[in-house]
């Protein structure tokens, strides 16, 4: 008897999947889709996460001005297989062009499938090679080696000597791992380097992490954090030490930019979250509205900004800004915008955007 | 908990039709296979009266060895088979340490959760681990759909018929839930507690090797965090489909649509274009209005039964 219920629940399943049998979508034309308003899917990793807030918010300006409607989606943390199954449920939904973070390889065979079918994708902020679409984000290495460099002027430039601690949120991520690479060659020669240590992606764990990192490397000169969260929680460590560390790490976090703004912190390096949202939309939208395909691969680096006590200096030739000014961008929407607008309108540099595209190995250089 | 993802498919279908394509219900259910597929053998631990938190770096490693394997020239028919067979030895493994140590299960997992976690990857290098030859027939089978079926779906369905067939039809099944009912009374009626619980955590970790390894058939690669979120999903699922935390009981195709109703959470997200803040609301808002959906279809079921015998 109870065999035959559970067999009665398996047949309702498939009338369930029978259901949608006499319904049926109409695919557009290319004509029709430059006409009607496009749906343009946004997928991210780590939603919520203050950086992210900042990427998906340039997505929404892009979507404004170029009158699509951006649908803003995604996971609370790296999940690729959850993020694929978002994307081909856009799609499914009538997206017409979705723009994802990759959080692993293994998002590759099925965005290639739907990239095979003609859908546009563009990958941002974490990419991978196998995936037949062009990628908009940081070089990891060589941005992150700027900030080695600077590290290891601070500590005597040449003559530099001392222990220096990396730590990662998480170990084994391919772009913190490209980032990590980027820090040690900017540090160069003739220090003694630990890690990279594990420091989670759990702010408050992370804070005990690196308590303890310090607690048992008292003789450590310098301290890197490869993930947005580690600058902050550095910097109050270090202000309990009486400043003496030098710290490091990534993004334009309010925290992070606190660190700097009371001198616990040295720098932090940014990836221009905005045109890493911005232009992943533009790129689809363009390519819809042309019907000139996307690039089967290829990358366009989203700039790096050098952030310290006394300010910003911006890639693309954008001017210097503020500590206050990048502050203020994390609440304050229409400014952020006024200051990045300029790269996609007019004679900006990403309004011929197909001349910037670069050879993926680029990316991880 | 038909009836419960019968109304939650209407209700994202009827705001966008193309949620019940067969093709998109198909393609749900088979994406959503792979921490289904480790739900319905949850069931059985659960059904134990027991949780093994392991099991999403259980399947990830299950799937490095497997790719790995490849990736040094092993038949990947082979390295799924061997993959399917190291998850079960990582259940062995589960099982021969709670019974050696004579802890619960959940205890034991704790430490095993992380010592996956840390040999996968050492294993992978702390990279994805992507077979040479993804176009093989391995990859292929996985990946082919009869019709309109894909094979994951298949597998999905047809192994959920096949353990609710053990566990409610076998004297294997039977011994587990009198256990979860009451182990005292299980021990006194002759029932080999250990043997059963560890053939209970080879089974989970044969499992998720199997899913690891349909994972690796179906993305062409296994990454470094693959599965480390499964483990809250895997219990909800079981949980949601109607296998008490308390055990003695537990339905597998209970599983199967609790999974389904994660899956179609996740999914009429998507469609009704949520915004991602409020995503994460939403999936457990909706989640306890399935729940209650089902609940009070059976509280309606159980109040006419009572009727009727008064």
């Amino acid at each position: 008897m109870r065999i035959a219920r559970h067999i009665i629940m398996i047949a309702g399943l498939v009338a369930l999947v029978g259901l949608g049998a006499g319904a049926s979508t109409a695919e557009g034309t290319p004509q029709a889709q430059t006409q009607k308003k496009l749906t343009i899917g946004f997928v991210t990793h780590f939603v919520g996460n203050p950086f992210i807030k900042q990427v998906a918010q340039a997505a929404r300006d892009a979507g404004k001005d170029l009158g699509v409607t951006v649908k803003i989606t995604g996971t609370p943390g790296f999940d690729p297989a959850a993020q694929l199954k978002i994307v081909q449920d856009l799609f499914a939904s009538g997206a017409d062009g979705v723009s994802t973070s990759i959080t692993g390889d293994s998002m590759a065979t099925g965005l290639n499938a739907l990239i095979g079918q003609g859908k546009p994708i563009v990958q941002f902020n974490i990419y991978s090679s196998r995936i037949k679409g062009p990628y908009v984000g940081e070089r990891s290495v060589a941005d992150w080696a700027i900030l080695g460099r600077m590290v290891r002027q601070k500590m005597g430039g040449r003559s530099a000597k001392g222990k220096v601690i990396i730590g990662t949120c998480a170990p084994g991520f391919p772009a913190l791992v490209d980032r990590i690479k980027g820090v040690k060659r900017g540090l160069g020669a003739g220090l003694v380097v630990k890690g990279a240590f594990d420091v989670t992606g759990d702010p408050t764990k992370n804070y005990t992490a690196w308590q303890q990192l310090i607690a048992a490397n008292q003789d450590a000169k310098a301290l890197i954090g490869v993930c947005a969260q580690d600058l902050e929680n550095l910097g109050k460590l270090n202000k309990l030490n009486g400043n003496k560390f030098i710290t490091a790490g990534g993004d334009p976090t309010l925290g992070n930019l606190a660190a700097l703004a009371n001198g616990s912190g040295l720098i932090s390096i940014g990836q221009t979250g905005y045109v890493q949202g911005y232009l992943p939309i533009k790129m689809i939208v363009d390519a819809i509205r042309s019907g000139k395909k996307l690039p089967n691969g290829g990358f366009i680096a989203s700039g790096a900004e050098v952030i310290t006590k006394s300010g910003a200096v911006e890639d693309h030739g954008l001017p210097r800004i503020s500590l206050a000014t990048i502050k203020k961008f994390q609440t304050d929407a229409a400014a952020q915008k006024s200051y990045y607008r300029r790269l996609f309108v007019g004679k900006g540099k990403f309004v011929n955007w197909r001349t910037h595209v670069e050879p993926i190995a680029n990316a991880g250089r | 908990m038909l009836a419960a993802l019968l109304l939650l498919v209407v209700v994202v279908g009827t705001h966008n039709s193309a949620f019940v394509q067969p093709q998109n219900l198909l393609n749900l259910i088979a994406s959503n296979s792979f921490f289904g597929m480790i739900a319905l053998a949850s069931v059985f631990l659960l059904a134990l009266g027991e949780i093994d938190l392991s099991v999403g770096w259980n399947f990830n490693f299950s799937a490095v060895i497997a790719a790995t394997a490849m990736t040094h020239g092993v038949d990947p028919w082979l390295g799924a088979l061997l993959g399917v067979l190291f998850g079960a030895t990582l259940g062995l493994a589960n099982g021969l340490l709670t019974t050696a140590l004579r802890l619960p299960v959940i205890i034991v997992t704790l430490g095993t959760f992380s010592m996956f976690h840390g040999l996968s990857l050492v294993l992978s290098k702390s990279s994805a681990v992507v077979p040479p030859d993804v176009e093989g027939s391995f990859f292929t089978s996985v990946q082919r759909q009869f019709g309109k079926v894909p094979v994951l779906a298949i597998v999905f369905v047809v192994l959920a018929i096949v353990l609710q067939i053990v566990l409610s039809r076998t004297r294997f099944g039977y011994r587990v839930q009198a256990i979860g009912s009451n182990p005292e009374a299980a021990r006194l009626a002759g029932i080999p507690l250990a043997r059963t619980r560890i053939l209970v955590l080879v089974l989970v970790g044969a499992v998720c090797g199997l899913s690891g390894v349909l994972s690796v058939g179906q993305f062409g690669a296994i990454d470094t965090n693959s599965g480390s979120e499964f483990l809250l999903t895997v219990v909800a699922a079981v949980i949601i489909g109607g296998t008490p935390l308390s055990g003695g009981s537990g339905t597998v195709v209970g599983a199967l649509f609790g999974a389904l109703i994660i899956a179609t959470i996740a999914s009429g997200i998507v469609f009704f274009g949520i915004d991602a803040t409020w995503s994460t609301f939403v999936t457990g808002a909706v989640i306890v209005v399935a729940v209650a959906v089902d609940q009070g279809v059976k509280w309606q079921r159980q109040r006419r039964a009572e009727r009727r015998l008064d």
